[in-house]
């Protein structure tokens, strides 16, 4: 059962608010303070964590597959572990977050990429704040969307960030994907969103 | 410790009554004082109770003797019942457990944990093969603030969600055969080309766990390929090297001299074969292994797979995961070829032993026995009967080098690079079970390799083509369909679309 809570982002009970985080080595104290403290310690808390995953994946895109590409010494392939090939930039960062759902703060902070248009049924939007996230930052891309959540009982702080094309390969994969319902992305498009979550602790 | 209200001195349901009544009731409060010693002060004063039971436990075994023995010959039993549950389990197992959990019966431990439900991590300690290309792996519901609220009603982490075990069904599958509806109940709207479909069918062309022989974006790139190809020498259908030449003038063998009395054969046959060829002499594999060699010490008169193990660690490795050596790899003991819990039928004749020198010979290393002739000599269910009778078969029989073998389909093989010399390589996989379930693996693994992807996923999901060996194979109007709604696909994207010719 979900129960969303839209931006602006509404005040949690102070007294009982906590927001445990540690991915992006910040760790933002329990309250009983004001609560717009908290909430701009929430925000620069997923803001930060949307920075290093978006940053780790570019570096990932720039350095290695389109670097490693354009000399022809090996190709990104949805199969790669088939073919002995790169990950995707989407599957690296997938595989990053798979990642850190299994770690210690797995159950605290997750990260994951939605989209419309995505191949993988299970990356399109799941709730009505995924759904209303991604209608907005299509209208307006630079500003992140941001709420609390309540999903299986347990509350949440998310912030949806947008997600572009920034190399060949991925549009080159999703306009040429069987399972892909959009065909004609170019460079630098909307593809989706980046969603970032903490959990927080009543 | 209350026994019950006896008398209480003053109370009122005492008073009044006769002297035998009375007496009675002292009586009776002598006898709960010998049990309860706190009857005695009037439930006052509490004082320990065990050893005044034992003295009446001792007091009642002394006056009915009958008693004692009867405990006697209780706890003797059941010392004697658990000392033979410990080492086989089986009478306690409920209800009827899979084909494969039930060679491991004889150890609840290989999945149960005590007072604990069995958890994925259990599951994957056997089945991480079959799960390394999980399309539904745990890892992809592992971000609970968006699968939570999926949780409260299925939990697509946990194996026993669908898979209940002690209760037979089809591929241990147990849950609801609309499951998928759970979280796929748009499909109509996200997949048009599904309106209509039920619920019930979804399983009947999509596999839960390994879509990839047949996801529909494989199905589109293998339907334009323009024509049928041979296998190329890289696929496992190119001739194998299953004879090493032999070497020019044998290493003297290293055995004892009291075994190289008796052991001619062996060493006549050790001495044609690959392993003399390569240097590896009787103590290499009689005393354990490299390294465990030298002076017969430890003599290990009839070596098992451990002592294959260091030189072919990926095979033994892969054999324990499958049918064939699943209990030896787990539970240390090998399973006997004509083993109660063996369901498939098997000759009457088969070798008693299963291990690496049962398919492959002892000394000698018959790789090409170790391809049909091998397995024929213990299966001997309808499937196996009729593979000499099969277009493969028959192929085989007319010198067809590249003609499938039963190894062909069941131990398939994996271009690998030697992690020492880092050189190529080719490993057999011996999981046994690994291209067997789902159907749709051997489809991707063996049979798409010569056959189209209609003819080969037809036969593979049709079990009366399977007993029959692929002697014929039926059209599949479910297979058709799909390939069909994945052309239309790919022909609304203006991509190319067509079948591969069948190779025959």
């Amino acid at each position: 059962m979900r129960r969303v809570i839209p931006c602006p982002v509404p005040s949690p009970r102070p007294r009982a608010l906590r927001l445990l985080l540690l991915a992006a080595g910040l760790v933002v104290p329990s309250c009983g303070e004001r609560v717009d403290q908290a909430q701009v310690s929430a925000t620069r808390a997923v803001d930060a964590i949307a920075q290093t995953v978006l940053a780790h994946r570019k570096s990932y895109a720039q350095a290695v597959v389109e670097r490693l590409g354009e000399a022809h010494v090996v190709t990104a392939d949805e199969d790669f572990q088939v073919r002995n090939t790169l990950p995707l930039p989407a599957q690296f960062l997938r595989m990053s977050a798979e990642h850190v759902a299994r770690s210690p703060v797995g159950d605290q902070a997750s990260f994951a990429l939605i989209s419309d248009w995505a191949i993988n049924r299970s990356n399109r939007p799941r709730s009505e704040f995924e759904r209303k996230g991604l209608r907005e930052l299509k209208a307006h891309p630079e500003k992140p969307y941001r709420g609390i959540q309540t999903v299986g009982g347990r509350r949440y702080f998310s912030s949806l960030y947008a997600d572009r094309a920034v190399t060949r390969a991925c549009i080159d994969c999703h306009n040429a994907h069987a399972d892909s319902p959009r065909h004609d992305f170019r460079l630098g498009d909307l593809m989706g969103a980046l969603v970032v979550t903490i959990a927080l602790e009543d | 410790m209350a026994m019950g209200r006896i008398y209480v001195p003053g109370d009122r349901r005492s008073r009044g009554r006769s002297k035998d009544s009375r007496d009675r009731e002292r009586e009776s409060r002598t006898l709960q004082a010998t049990i309860d010693p706190a009857a005695e002060s009037g439930g006052e004063a509490p004082r320990p109770a065990g050893p005044a039971l034992l003295l009446a436990g001792f007091a009642l075994l002394w006056r009915r003797p009958w008693w004692l023995v009867a405990l006697i010959v209780t706890l003797s039993g059941g010392v004697a019942v658990s000392g033979y549950l410990r080492d086989d389990p089986r009478p306690l197992v409920l209800g009827q457990t899979s084909d494969g959990h039930r060679l491991m019966e004889r150890s609840c431990a290989s999945c149960h944990v005590p007072w604990k439900r069995p958890d994925a991590a259990r599951c994957a300690d056997c089945h991480q093969a079959e799960l390394a290309r999980d399309h539904h792996a745990a890892t992809k519901f592992a971000n609970v603030a968006r699968w939570g609220d999926l949780f409260e009603r299925l939990d697509p982490r946990d194996c026993v969600t669908c898979h209940r075990e002690h209760r037979p069904a089809e591929m241990g599958f147990t849950a609801a055969p609309a499951i998928c509806r759970e979280c796929h109940a748009d499909i109509a709207e996200t997949a048009p080309d599904h309106k209509g479909f039920s619920f019930d069918g979804c399983l009947g062309c999509h596999n839960y766990h390994d879509e990839s022989a047949i996801a529909p974006a494989e199905v589109a790139r293998r339907r334009g390929e323009p024509a049928t190809r041979s296998p190329s020498p890289e696929d496992w259908l190119a001739p194998s090297p299953t004879r090493v030449p032999p070497p020019a003038s044998p290493p003297a063998p290293d055995a004892p001299a009291e075994i190289l009395r008796t052991a001619g054969a062996a060493v006549a046959e050790w001495g044609a074969s690959a392993h003399a060829t390569a240097g590896v002499n009787c103590s290499t594999c009689h005393t354990g292994g490299p390294g465990r060699s030298g002076d017969g010490s430890g003599w290990i008169a009839r070596p098992d797979e451990t002592s294959c193990a260091p030189c072919h660690d990926p095979e033994v490795n892969t054999y324990h995961r499958g049918r064939h050596g699943m209990r030896a790899g787990t539970l240390g003991e090998p399973l006997a070829v004509r083993d109660p819990d063996v369901r498939l039928p098997m000759r009457q004749d088969a070798p008693e032993r299963q291990g690496c020198g049962a398919c492959h010979g002892v000394h000698g290393l018959d790789l090409e026995r170790a391809q049909v002739a091998a397995c024929l000599s213990c299966h001997d269910d309808e499937h196996s009967r009729n593979y000499e009778s099969s277009p493969h078969g028959r192929a085989r029989a007319a010198g067809r080098a590249d003609a499938p073998t039963c190894a062909s389909c069941h131990l398939v093989d994996h271009p690998e690079t030697d992690p020492v010399s880092g050189a190529p390589r080719r490993v057999t996989d011996h999981n046994n079970s690994f291209t067997m379930r789902p159907a749709e693996r051997m489809l991707g693994e063996v049979c798409s390799k010569c056959h189209s992807l209609a003819l080969g996923w037809s036969a593979v999901r049709s079990p009366a083509a399977a007993q029959k060996n692929f002697a014929w194979h039926p059209a599949d109007p479910e297979v058709e369909r799909y390939l069909q709604m994945v052309d239309d696909r790919t022909r609304a994207r203006g991509g190319r679309t067509g079948e591969k010719e069948d190779r025959r």
